[in-house]
């Protein structure tokens, strides 16, 4: 294995590891950072035989030089820990667990808490983190400086929650890594930058989270819906970057390994008594995935599921899709209904679902009221020219009915 | 991280609503006392408990600074008037973050628009 692929593979679990060797992130960190050097100057003449246990016992001998350059306090505290904790072949599991919840902390912000995973725990550099967000360099620096501070100086704990406060604590993890998915989701829209393969790092560290927490099913339930969205994440656009809806999506190009394993997930997460939020939005998302002609869609099915996650989850974003979902089973009628108590306002989605439940009902007029309500609020360029697209057609058709 | 031996102090800043404690029965803020109190005890029975105070109100309170010719100037009141008042402290000794977050948790005035902000405490903080 080359060290670039180590390094991708590994650098996350031999840190967690180290945190708790030498009880500092930043320290941690760079002691690492000196092993990796090492390794890049000395493998390809010596490799040693166990490539992962070599770089604990450097970053562990690197470590003791940076304390070397510390004050004897300081130093004192890190040598008692370090010489008391016994020297491992492997990193243990467990700490890639105490280092997603240490990251993922309530009390550091949502933003911290994202940067600090995918640096820590992701083996990002700053640099990509920070390209990735669409923020510069010296901010993301400092707001991950600022995390680390934070963590040392306020003792958050580097533990694994208490069984009590588990549940709440893992929920900070999955919003956080679902945050990630969806930055990089969303980017994918609108106009072409690079901003790393954040869905991919998303995916590694739920599958990851999967593996170290077998017995919970809701970061089953997040996994399988990061899957089954990302396989059909390249057929949302076209070459021109317009959006295709999920109706018209080529669908012999979706990545039907991806769904399978999405599908295999959800199947698992949803024998559980109490199926959470993520596992029934990946629920949905599979109904959509198994369809191979959107005209085979199971909407009452998808109803069905939407009307559990509004009892979860109450929200007008749910009720709207509930609505959506309500007009592919019973007709645009029912939907255009059921959206009459939703209040969402500045939310384009609204107006453009009630703009296209009057069009497929033949009220133009209507339809195209609510098309430049949408257009008002819309803020992502490609739906911006769906919407207008949507709008001159029902517009020629107003003039057409008005002709005749 | 873990603080397997040492302890780290945090300051419990609890401020209190003033538009709604002023709106609350001599009752209600008896009880309001009473629950601060129980707070205080148990946080000496588990050891936590370093020292703490109420505080009058800012009314009461009196500013010192030092003006653009380096005269020392007294201001009748606190330094900004906020909505938001400190109207006391929690000095707590504990081992996590955590720790100290469960026992600001259990501070009454947060059920009445207050809130708590948890410190560390240090010698020379940056």
């Amino acid at each position: 294995m080359n060290l670039d692929e180590l390094y991708r593979r590994e650098y996350g679990k031999i840190l967690a590891s180290l945190i708790r060797v030498v009880g500092d992130i930043s320290l941690a960190e760079d002691s690492l950072q000196d092993a990796f050097a090492a390794a890049h100057v000395q493998w390809p003449t010596k490799p040693p035989p166990n490539p992962v246990a070599w770089l604990i016992l450097t970053a562990r001998h690197k470590a003791i030089d940076h304390l070397r350059r510390k004050t004897l306090a300081e130093q004192r505290e890190h040598e008692i820990r370090m010489v008391s904790a016994p020297v491992e072949e492997a990193p243990e599991p467990v700490d890639t667990l105490r280092l997603m919840f240490t990251c993922c902390h309530p009390a550091l912000a949502s933003e911290a808490q994202v940067a600090l995973t995918l640096r820590t725990v992701g083996g990002l550099t700053t640099e990509e983190i920070a390209r990735a967000f669409l923020v510069p360099v010296p901010t993301m620096a400092q707001r991950l400086v600022r995390a680390k501070t934070k963590i040392r100086v306020a003792g958050i704990a580097y533990e694994v929650p208490a069984d009590d406060e588990l549940a709440e604590r893992l929920d900070a993890v999955l919003a956080c890594l679902y945050l990630v998915f969806n930055e990089g989701y969303s980017a994918s829209f609108g106009p072409e930058v690079v901003r790393g393969d954040l869905c991919a790092q998303a995916i590694r560290l739920t599958r990851q989270l999967v593996e170290l927490l077998p017995h919970e099913p809701e970061p089953k339930g997040l996994l399988a819906l990061m899957l089954l969205n990302d396989a059909r994440r390249l057929t949302r656009t076209d070459a021109q970057g317009d959006l295709i809806l999920l109706e018209d999506q080529d669908r012999t190009r979706w990545d039907r390994d991806a769904i399978a394993e999405g599908q295999l997930r959800v199947e698992e997460a949803l024998a559980t008594a109490r199926p959470g939020a993520y596992t029934l939005q990946a629920a949905i998302a599979s109904v959509h995935a198994g369809a191979l002609r959107a005209a085979e869609t199971d909407w009452h099915r998808i109803v069905l599921l939407y009307g559990l996650l509004a009892t979860l989850q109450p929200s007008p974003v749910v009720e709207l899709n509930r609505a959506v979902a309500i007009a592919m089973a019973e007709g645009p009628a029912a939907g255009l209904a059921r959206l009459k108590s939703i209040d969402l306002p500045g939310y384009h989605l609204l107006p453009a679902i009630r703009a296209d439940l009057l069009r497929r009902l033949g009220r133009f007029n209507e339809a195209a009221t609510q098309y430049r309500q949408a257009l008002e609020c819309v803020k992502n360029d490609a739906e911006r020219r769906f919407l207008n697209r949507r709008l001159r057609e029902v517009e020629g058709k107003e003039a057409g009915t008005g002709e005749a | 991280m873990e603080h397997p031996s040492t302890l780290v102090h945090y300051a419990l800043l609890i401020y209190r609503d003033d538009s709604r404690w002023s709106a609350l029965s001599a009752e209600e803020r008896d009880r309001i006392w009473d629950d601060a109190q129980r707070v205080v005890e148990e946080a000496q029975a588990t050891g936590q408990y370093v020292a703490g105070a109420a505080l009058h109100g800012p009314s009461t309170a009196t500013t010192l600074r030092r003006n653009s010719e380096q005269r020392t100037v007294m201001t009748d009141g606190p330094f900004a008037e906020t909505k938001e008042v400190l109207a006391g402290f929690l000095l707590a000794d504990c081992a996590t973050l955590d720790a100290a977050l469960k026992l600001a948790a259990r501070v009454p005035i947060l059920r009445f628009g207050g809130s708590v902000e948890v410190r560390p405490v240090g010698v020379r903080c940056e």
